[in-house]
């Protein structure tokens, strides 16, 4: 490098180290979502494979995805997810897979969530220190094996090394085997406690529920993993809340389906008693589901209007589902670079939150009716509680249109034709009472002592 | 009468929110409006709309069991009873016609009127006015600013209203001013469309408690001018700022109103010296909303 030692320097260097680089990328991105960034490279690859070797002759009755899997093992020393999905190619693993961020020249898909060309490496650089990326399609396959810290120390170049490239072999199966070793003793840690792979489970059984109705085999840990596709409560007399609008902000336009309306308690009750179906957490809230990737999940927050335009989440809301589906470019989604939270500022997300709001407030109204109903009459006369039991759990895409949740029309309240007395009297004298009058309870002592003044006095 | 026999306090408030709303005749006809209100049984405010500004369509907004008394005492078949309470019935009424939205708590200021208020903030169209009463009452000296920030929550209150001697007085109604302002604006800051508010509405007055009443209209490029026709600010009442009218008059009997009126503005101490000079400038900034007093035969 000559330099003529003669002049003033006419740069400052600002080029980022590595580690900082790396520090950055992993920072805004939690365990779950870097994860579920993996998956859906392979289910996009599952797609991609079934559409490809579609028709099949006599296949007809097979479903589509169903000669595909992904295999996800989490342990305290390791994470692997193997899969069948078509592999990566050579050729793509060059040219852009392993880049960071999307090269200007490789178009973006419409209606996909990969924008920024981060997802697999920011995974792997979340859960450890050394990593092994083997691919096998038809025609190529490939390994890269990573030390961390080494390659952090090599400040000369940002590539990593192939051990292995060239046509396939025979021999080998068509997918993607990623490991993670060394794994960062936070990541170990969190993969030690249940609740870790069971939050996994909820966001890939929901966000893939459809994969999974196809036939794609996710399995965790060993356990396979079914759709869980979100229903509202349909019938005659109850309606969920279905908008369909094009959200137009900053010239960009995305399709916004949004479903709000309540579940069955019945049901909600039997999960919790089976930790198997069930995570125990609350599933009430909002969803918010960005070109497939899921953003929020049953949220309660500020966010979402809790707090701010209607009251706290509290139980009595926990019948309650919102789901709002957002399709198109993917850089008009109200996403952070990590793909994990809203941005707020986003225009489409200020566009599109007004309709949560409004959604919002209607359902907590015909709550706090149901929870009006539930305290203050008999099961004979609870409209809205006896309208939800009729009603059948109906999956969103079936849902009719609809500007507003539909219930049978409130009754005025009626005037109260009792009053309730409680007072506290000496338990001797109670006792002498309760003996006088021949009954058993406090309430029966209340009314025979307010009967017989009544009678004796008024009448 | 029944506005002014135990309540006068409160009526004079009710008749200068009137006036003001009659100026909202430089957006539109004044029968274009529709009302929202909270009647109770008495539908005061009710009957003055109808009866000042010609205003027919009504809705009142009731949450309670006694529905046969108000039905009764409901006093045009134009007004239509909402049963419930204002969160839950507010929102499915149709909020971007033009409206008068009176929302007459007779509770302090809490999370479910700043809810109301917000989503009111977020759906009135331009020409719309909107007001907001509640009880201005301060707790007592040691527990106000608690008891403000249980009410609001306490993120809501302003930074440097942090002690209770700035509740003190008419303090609870200055804080509570600025917490409605804050959040009516945010409801409307977050379905941006260029509409914005202008207060004008800001008294204090005394029923049975502190109480204050405060509101304006919501205005957007286009309309603007006719805001500016409107020309509230040259009505007395009115106070597009932090400075409240207050209203406290003096009791006075029909010899000493009239006597007070015909010698307004000149030798007030010789006229009744009996009275504070304070009544006397309270009465003369309040004596056109009296009601009319007969001459003693």
């Amino acid at each position: 490098m000559p330099r003529n030692s003669q002049k003033e320097p006419q740069y400052l260097d600002a080029e980022p180290t590595k580690r900082f680089f790396v520090r950055m990328l992993v920072r805004d991105i939690e365990l779950v979502p870097a994860i579920v960034d993996l998956v859906d490279n392979s289910v996009d690859g599952a797609h991609k494979q079934s559409k490809a070797k579609r028709p099949t002759k006599g296949a007809k009755s097979r479903l589509p995805l169903e000669r595909y899997s992904v295999d996800i093992t989490l342990s305290d020393s390791a994470f692997v997810i193997t899969d069948n999905c078509g592999g990566i190619s050579l050729d793509d693993a060059v040219r852009y897979a392993f880049r960071f961020g999307r090269p200007e020249d490789v178009a973006p898909l419409e209606g996909e969530v990969g924008q920024f060309g981060v997802g697999m490496k920011r995974a792997l650089f979340k859960l450890g220190q050394s990593f092994v990326v083997t691919s096998v399609t038809e025609a190529s396959e490939f390994e890269v094996v990573v030390d961390v810290p080494a390659w952090l120390e090599d400040r000369a170049s940002w590539r990593f090394p192939l051990k292995r490239s060239g046509p396939r072999a025979r021999s080998k199966a068509i997918g993607t085997i990623i490991q993670v070793k060394d794994l960062l003793p936070s990541v170990a840690s969190e993969f030690a406690q249940d609740t870790f792979a069971q939050r996994l489970r909820d966001q890939i059984e929901f966000r893939h529920s459809a994969a999974l109705d196809e036939g794609l085999r996710v399995r965790l840990n060993g356990h396979r993993l079914k759709g869980r596709a979100p229903r509202l409560l349909l019938g005659d007399a109850i309606q969920p809340r279905v908008i369909h609008e094009a959200i137009t902000a900053n010239g960009d336009n995305v399709d916004m389906r949004l479903y709000a309306g309540f579940v069955d308690l019945k049901d909600e009750n039997a999960d919790t008693d089976n930790p198997d179906e069930f995570t125990g957490g609350n599933l009430a809230g909002w969803y918010l589901v960005c070109n497939g990737r899921m953003l929020l999940f049953a949220d309660r927050t500020r966010l979402t209007g809790w707090g701010v335009e209607v009251a706290d989440y509290h139980p009595q809301y926990r019948r309650f589902r919102g789901y709002v589906l957002l399709t198109g470019n993917s850089s008009a989604m109200p996403w952070n670079t990590a793909k994990t939270a809203v941005d707020e500022d986003s225009p489409v997300w200020r566009a599109v939150r007004p309709y949560i709001i409004d959604a919002l407030r209607d359902a907590r109204s015909v709550m706090n009716r149901i929870k009006e109903e539930v305290q203050n009459n008999d099961e004979s006369a609870r409209p809205v509680t006896a309208t939800l039991r009729m009603a059948e759990p109906t999956r969103l895409a079936s849902l009719p249109k609809r500007p507003q949740i539909f219930v049978p029309p409130k009754p005025p309240k009626s005037p109260p034709t009792t009053r309730k007395i409680a007072y506290d009297v000496p338990v001797n004298e109670f006792n002498q009472v309760k003996e006088a009058l021949e009954v058993d309870t406090a309430t029966d002592v209340g009314r025979g002592t307010f009967g017989y003044f009544y009678r004796r006095e008024i009448e | 009468m029944r506005g002014w026999q135990f309540r006068p306090n409160k009526q004079i408030q009710r008749l200068m929110c009137i006036d003001a709303m009659r100026r909202l005749s430089a957006f539109r006809p004044l029968n274009d409006y529709r009302y929202i209100g909270l009647g109770g049984y008495e539908f005061i405010d009710f009957d003055l709309v109808y009866r000042s500004l010609g205003i027919k369509r009504m809705v009142s907004i009731e949450d309670t069991g006694e529905v046969e008394r108000y039905e009764f005492n409901r006093p045009f078949p134009t007004i239509t009873i909402a049963w419930g309470n204002t969160n839950d019935e507010l929102q499915k009424l149709a909020l971007d016609p033009p409206l008068i939205v009176w929302l007459d708590y007779c509770c302090a200021l809490n999370k479910n009127v700043l809810q109301d208020v917000r989503l009111l903030g977020e759906k009135l169209e331009p020409g719309s006015f909107v007001l907001v009463s509640v009880n201005a009452h301060q707790p007592r000296d040691g527990l106000r600013l608690e008891d403000l920030e249980h009410r609001v929550d306490s993120g809501r209150v302003p930074i440097d209203v942090s002690e209770e001697k700035h509740l003190d007085g008419w303090g609870m109604a200055a804080a509570h001013r600025r917490i409605l302002e804050a959040e009516l604006r945010s409801g409307i800051g977050s379905r941006p469309n260029g509409r914005r508010f202008e207060q004008v509405v800001n008294i204090h007055y005394r029923d049975t408690n502190r109480m204050q009443t405060w509101g304006g209209v919501i205005v957007d490029a286009a309309t603007e001018h006719r805001f500016d026709a409107a020309n509230f600010r040259n009505l007395p009442h009115v106070s597009t700022n932090d400075q409240p009218v207050i209203v406290n008059v003096p009791v006075l009997t029909a010899r000493e109103v009239l006597v007070l009126e015909q010698r307004m503005g000149s030798r007030r101490k010789a006229a009744l010296p009996w009275m504070a000079d304070k009544d006397v400038q309270d009465f003369e900034l309040l004596h056109r909303w009296y009601p009319r007093v007969p001459a003693p035969m």
